[in-house]
């Protein structure tokens, strides 16, 4: 059994590998190309992260629908004024408050009094799957108004995910969504065949977690697979940088747009004039504001953070051009070596830090060398050979530069795969697994509904290693 | 194959409207069809059918569905065919006399809600106002669609019009994609202001931006609602549509109003406040002839110069007057026989777009002007989310691109981009912020002036113009890849048109 799926697989990687050698120079001719092989049917993919659920047909090269994870919630709670005499049910006093979901783009970022925010993601893996369900009809019913009972459906998993996760995705895709088949794929098995490889070392940095996944002919290589909430950390300073005051400025307000009622244009690093919302700032939850909060130091990172090529210097962050950004609230100032110091954070922590706090997360060499260690000698060459860098995160202005100057300093003959295309690196668990279920060999690895109905969720573990 | 630019047909679907053309002429004609995307179905044929379908919501009322006060309905027949439709004037001339007509709405929703009625729909605009015939078309037909369709939905499309109309060729382009082309460029906001929803949908680099597509329930429908019932409080007014001596029902008094707002807003008499679009260089002394001649306006010109002089010789005490209703900016209103004057508080129409609080409460007689007020979005809110709502790098080209407002009200109402742009403005960052990520500037696009044809009617026709260039660029292209040929359907058959449209992919 588990030889005869070993070579399922292994066809696959060869498949791929062709597929991209073969590949047009413009990626969107991309599902062209690809609508002679598949099937009448196209199956679809979902791959859920924590920032954001993509989902779209196998084949395409980007996903059709692209909604944020994070979701709203509006309890609706009894009305206290209305007096009713039946009132004193107690079950309508404790489960009478029904409560409203906002998904979508349209969902959690649209204000509104009371909302809370949270996300069915902790860490990487699900832990709340109510709320995942709604997400996904969703992404397929409503954004690519699609019956998800017509499509065979792949989703994607973190490597280190737990079995009765999958399992309990196989159930909500066979029951609630009565899809006719369905296979789960680990997301560093699909980066490394999103960029043609068979074997890699994928180094994915998300929005909370980056993981190092040691991929060899399409099987994740349980011992060498290292995680850590780095992203978090690195966040958590951008932050701090810009909420604490320092000699040059005070603390920055970091109101979203929808608490500011006006701006006016004030001088560099004047204190800014706008008024707020009063209306708005009662009926904001603390939830809701931490979330849109974390969004603007978001946008902050992606306008103005980097990271030097060559490691710590503090010569060369002096010398480099400092950059103007401006907050919704209209302050602006001008950041100079500071934006370099966010990304250091990837890659170095001071041994301060590291004293102070020892639950701090590893940082992306530390993981690299752990998960090498942890592979044959062998292995390590071809692996660092074929480094794949994915994730929203790893996006971050210099991080390739600086990911392959680390790796230099430890490695002759180091070749990194990082897509210049934001898409591609973005979603390329996703694009993975466009890749993998458009595929004609794959067909022998989907789970039908008849083989769900048979043997019931022991066959999601035997059919998706 | 490539096929004569007179064969050429352009269909433009709407949420409430369908716009078509048949030929490219070298300079760009606007539509010759224009019907309401409505279809009707007599009751009396289906009998059973409200029964058999759970759903249907017939509006016994036809005067409701004709003012459009209510929600647009649907009454899906699952066992009505194309034929039983009635579509275009023979419905006009059936509701005229009978009310026994349950109507429906087929793309209201930006989507198709029942195919039968879509194909009844085209099938009428193809062969009955343009005069194909389906044995032997040789027609190519582009036609436009809300964004955002199912890959299903198109290949079904697709399959009618070859299938079922017989055309030579075939290609689909998503609405707002013609908008920006019309409007000459790639990235912007395109903003549909429609009868009851206004789609909001960024686009850059040619390609819309799915993900930050949105929709806000503001539309010319709350405009026209909201300024009928300013016009109550108008004496003047209401004492011409409804004397002392014979008041009218309070509910027909709600639906004349609107019949008069109707007739003002399309004969353009509504500015937009605060704008510097309607200050035109056109009364100031200086006249341009070239222009006004290229524009085709000379009778125009002579007939106001005539007025000119007619006024200066009239006595001073009737300058004195005219200039004095100048100053309060009334305007002399001819409806069904009767004659008053209107106020300014006729530019007060386009508040609900920015502010859709304003219908909150209001009620005309006794039915309250709509509930789904704390749903929408004002307008300026709901663009700049939708903006917010691409990447961090996308959003400077956006916003550089333009704001393009179009739908039916810009062809007579002028001025909404500028007023919009001016309430946009906390989006975009000092323009002297040394910054190469985030937003500097705006701009409010239109359709350009080399457009003879289209000078008139504002950016109303924006979606049909920008279907007319692609249509030019896709049909001329002997070996192009841009649409499906008879043989690509012959061979690869419905999915053909997903690989074939460009902007599907």
């Amino acid at each position: 059994m588990r030889e005869a799926e070993q070579t399922g697989h292994s066809e696959i990687v060869d498949q791929s590998r062709n597929f991209w050698n073969a590949r047009p120079s413009t990626p969107r001719i991309l599902a062209t190309d690809f609508f002679a092989r598949v099937d009448e049917v196209s199956a679809l993919v979902i791959d859920i992260g924590t920032s954001s659920v993509r989902a779209g047909y196998a084949g395409d090269d980007t996903p059709k629908a692209v909604i944020p994870t994070t979701y709203g919630l509006l309890k609706t709670a009894p009305d206290a004024d209305s007096a009713m005499p039946d009132a004193t049910d107690p079950t309508q006093a404790t489960t009478g408050a029904s409560s409203k979901i906002y998904m979508g783009q349209f969902g959690p970022s649209v204000w509104r009094a009371g909302m809370e925010v949270s996300n069915p993601l902790n860490d990487g893996l699900i832990h709340d799957f109510e709320p995942i369900t709604a997400l996904m009809r969703h992404a397929v019913v409503d954004v690519m108004r699609c019956n998800p009972s017509d499509h065979p459906i792949l989703v994607t998993e973190p490597a280190w995910n737990t079995p009765a996760n999958r399992e309990r995705m196989a159930e909500i895709m066979f029951e609630e969504f009565q899809v006719p088949a369905f296979y789960i794929a680990n997301t560093g098995v699909l980066n490394a065949f999103a960029a043609g490889k068979g074997s890699a070392l994928v180094i994915d940095v998300g929005q909370t977690m980056a993981s190092v996944t040691p991929i060899v002919d399409g099987f994740v290589l349980r011992k060498g697979l290292v995680y850590s909430p780095l992203p978090k950390l690195v966040h958590a300073h951008a932050r701090h940088i810009l909420t604490n005051p320092n000699q040059q400025r005070r603390g920055i307000d970091l109101f979203p747009h929808q608490l500011v009622a006006n701006k006016q244009q004030v001088e560099v690093g004047a204190p800014p004039r706008f008024t707020l919302r009063e209306d708005r700032l009662k009926g904001t939850t603390d939830s809701w504001r931490n979330w849109y909060e974390a969004r603007e130091v978001e946008e902050w990172i992606q306008s103005v953070a980097g990271v030097l090529e060559q490691g710590w210097n503090d010569q060369v962050a002096a010398s480099r051009p400092p950059r103007q950004y401006e907050f919704p609230t209209g302050y602006n100032c001008w950041f100079a070596q500071e934006r370099y110091s966010v990304g250091e954070q990837f890659f170095w922590h001071s041994p301060q830090l590291m004293a102070s706090n020892p639950s701090l997360p590893k940082t992306i060499p530390a993981l690299i060398t752990e998960s090498l260690r942890a592979c044959d000698p062998e292995l390590r060459q071809v692996l660092v050979g074929n480094v794949v860098l994915t994730g929203g995160g790893s996006l971050f202005a210099g991080f390739g530069d600086r990911l392959s100057a680390e790796l230099a300093r430890s490695f002759p003959h180091v070749k990194i795969h990082s897509p210049g295309n934001p898409v591609e690196r973005r979603y390329g668990g996703w694009l993975g697994g466009s890749v993998l279920a458009s595929l004609g060999t794959f067909h022998q690895l989907w789970i039908s509904k008849e083989e769900w109905t048979e043997h019931g969720k022991a066959i999601v573990g035997q059919r998706c290693k | 194959m490539s096929f004569r630019d007179s064969n050429v047909i352009i269909i433009e679907t709407g949420r409430t409207v369908i716009r078509a053309g048949l030929g490219l002429h070298d300079l760009l004609k606007p539509p010759s069809v224009e019907i309401s995307a409505r279809v009707g179905l007599r009751k009396s044929v289906f009998t059973n059918g409200a029964e058999a379908n759970g759903k249907t919501n017939i509006s016994e009322d036809p005067l409701a569905s004709t003012s459009r006060a209510s929600s647009l309905p649907q009454n899906g027949q699952r066992n009505a065919a194309v034929k039983d439709y009635l579509v275009g004037v023979q419905l006009d001339e059936v509701l005229a006399t009978e009310s026994d007509i349950a109507i429906s709405w087929p793309f209201a929703d930006g989507d198709i809600r029942d195919w039968t009625q879509a194909e009844a729909l085209w099938k009428y605009v193809l062969f009955n106002q343009l005069q194909r015939r389906r044995v032997q078309n040789e027609s190519p037909v582009l036609l436009t669609l809300p964004p955002g369709l199912s890959r299903d939905s198109h290949e079904r499309i697709c399959q009618i019009f070859f299938e079922r109309f017989n055309v030579a060729g075939f290609s689909i382009l998503e609405r707002p994609v013609g908008q920006i082309y019309a409007a000459n460029s790639l990235s912007g906001v395109v903003i549909d202001i429609g009868h009851e929803k206004t789609d909001i949908t960024p686009i850059y680099d040619g390609f819309i931006v799915h993900s930050a597509r949105t929709s806000t329930s503001v539309g010319t429908r709350d405009c026209v609602n909201y300024l009928a019932h300013l016009l109550r409080s108008n004496q003047s007014v209401m004492a011409a549509i409804s004397p002392p001596e014979a008041p009218l029902e309070p509910n027909a008094i709600h639906s004349t109003l609107v019949e008069l707002v109707d007739q003002v807003w399309k004969d353009g008499h509504v500015k937009v406040p605060s704008d510097g679009e309607t200050a035109a260089a056109e009364d100031e002394g200086v006249t341009d002839i070239a222009a006004v001649i290229v524009a085709g306006k000379e009778r125009a010109l002579i007939e106001s110069g005539m007025k000119k002089k007619a006024t200066a010789k009239a006595s001073a005490a009737e300058q004195a007057r005219l200039r004095e209703r100048e100053a309060q900016d009334l305007l002399p209103v001819k409806f069904k026989g009767l004659e008053f004057d209107l106020g300014k508080e006729r530019h007060r129409f386009c508040e609900p777009l920015f502010d859709p609080t304003l219908l909150r409460g209001k009620t005309t007689g006794d039915a309250t002007l709509r509930s789904t007020a704390e749903m929408s979005l004002p307008l300026q809110t709901a663009v700049g989310h939708a903006v917010a709502q691409t990447e961090v790098d996308q959003r400077q080209y956006i916003w550089s691109g333009g704001l393009f407002v179009t739908g039916d009200i810009t062809r007579h109402v002028k001025g909404i981009g500028i007023a919009l742009q001016s309430r946009l403005a906390p989006f975009i960052v000092n323009p002297e912020l040394q910054t190469d990520v985030q937003p500097r500037s705006m701009r409010v696009l239109n359709v350009p002036e080399y457009f003879p044809e289209y000078r008139d009617t504002g950016n109303g026709f924006a979606a049909f113009l920008g279907a007319s260039i692609v249509a030019k660029i896709t049909f001329n292209d002997s070996g192009g890849k841009n649409f499906v040929s008879k043989a690509d359907y012959t061979s690869m058959g419905p999915r053909s048109v997903i690989e074939m449209a460009p902007t599907l992919l």
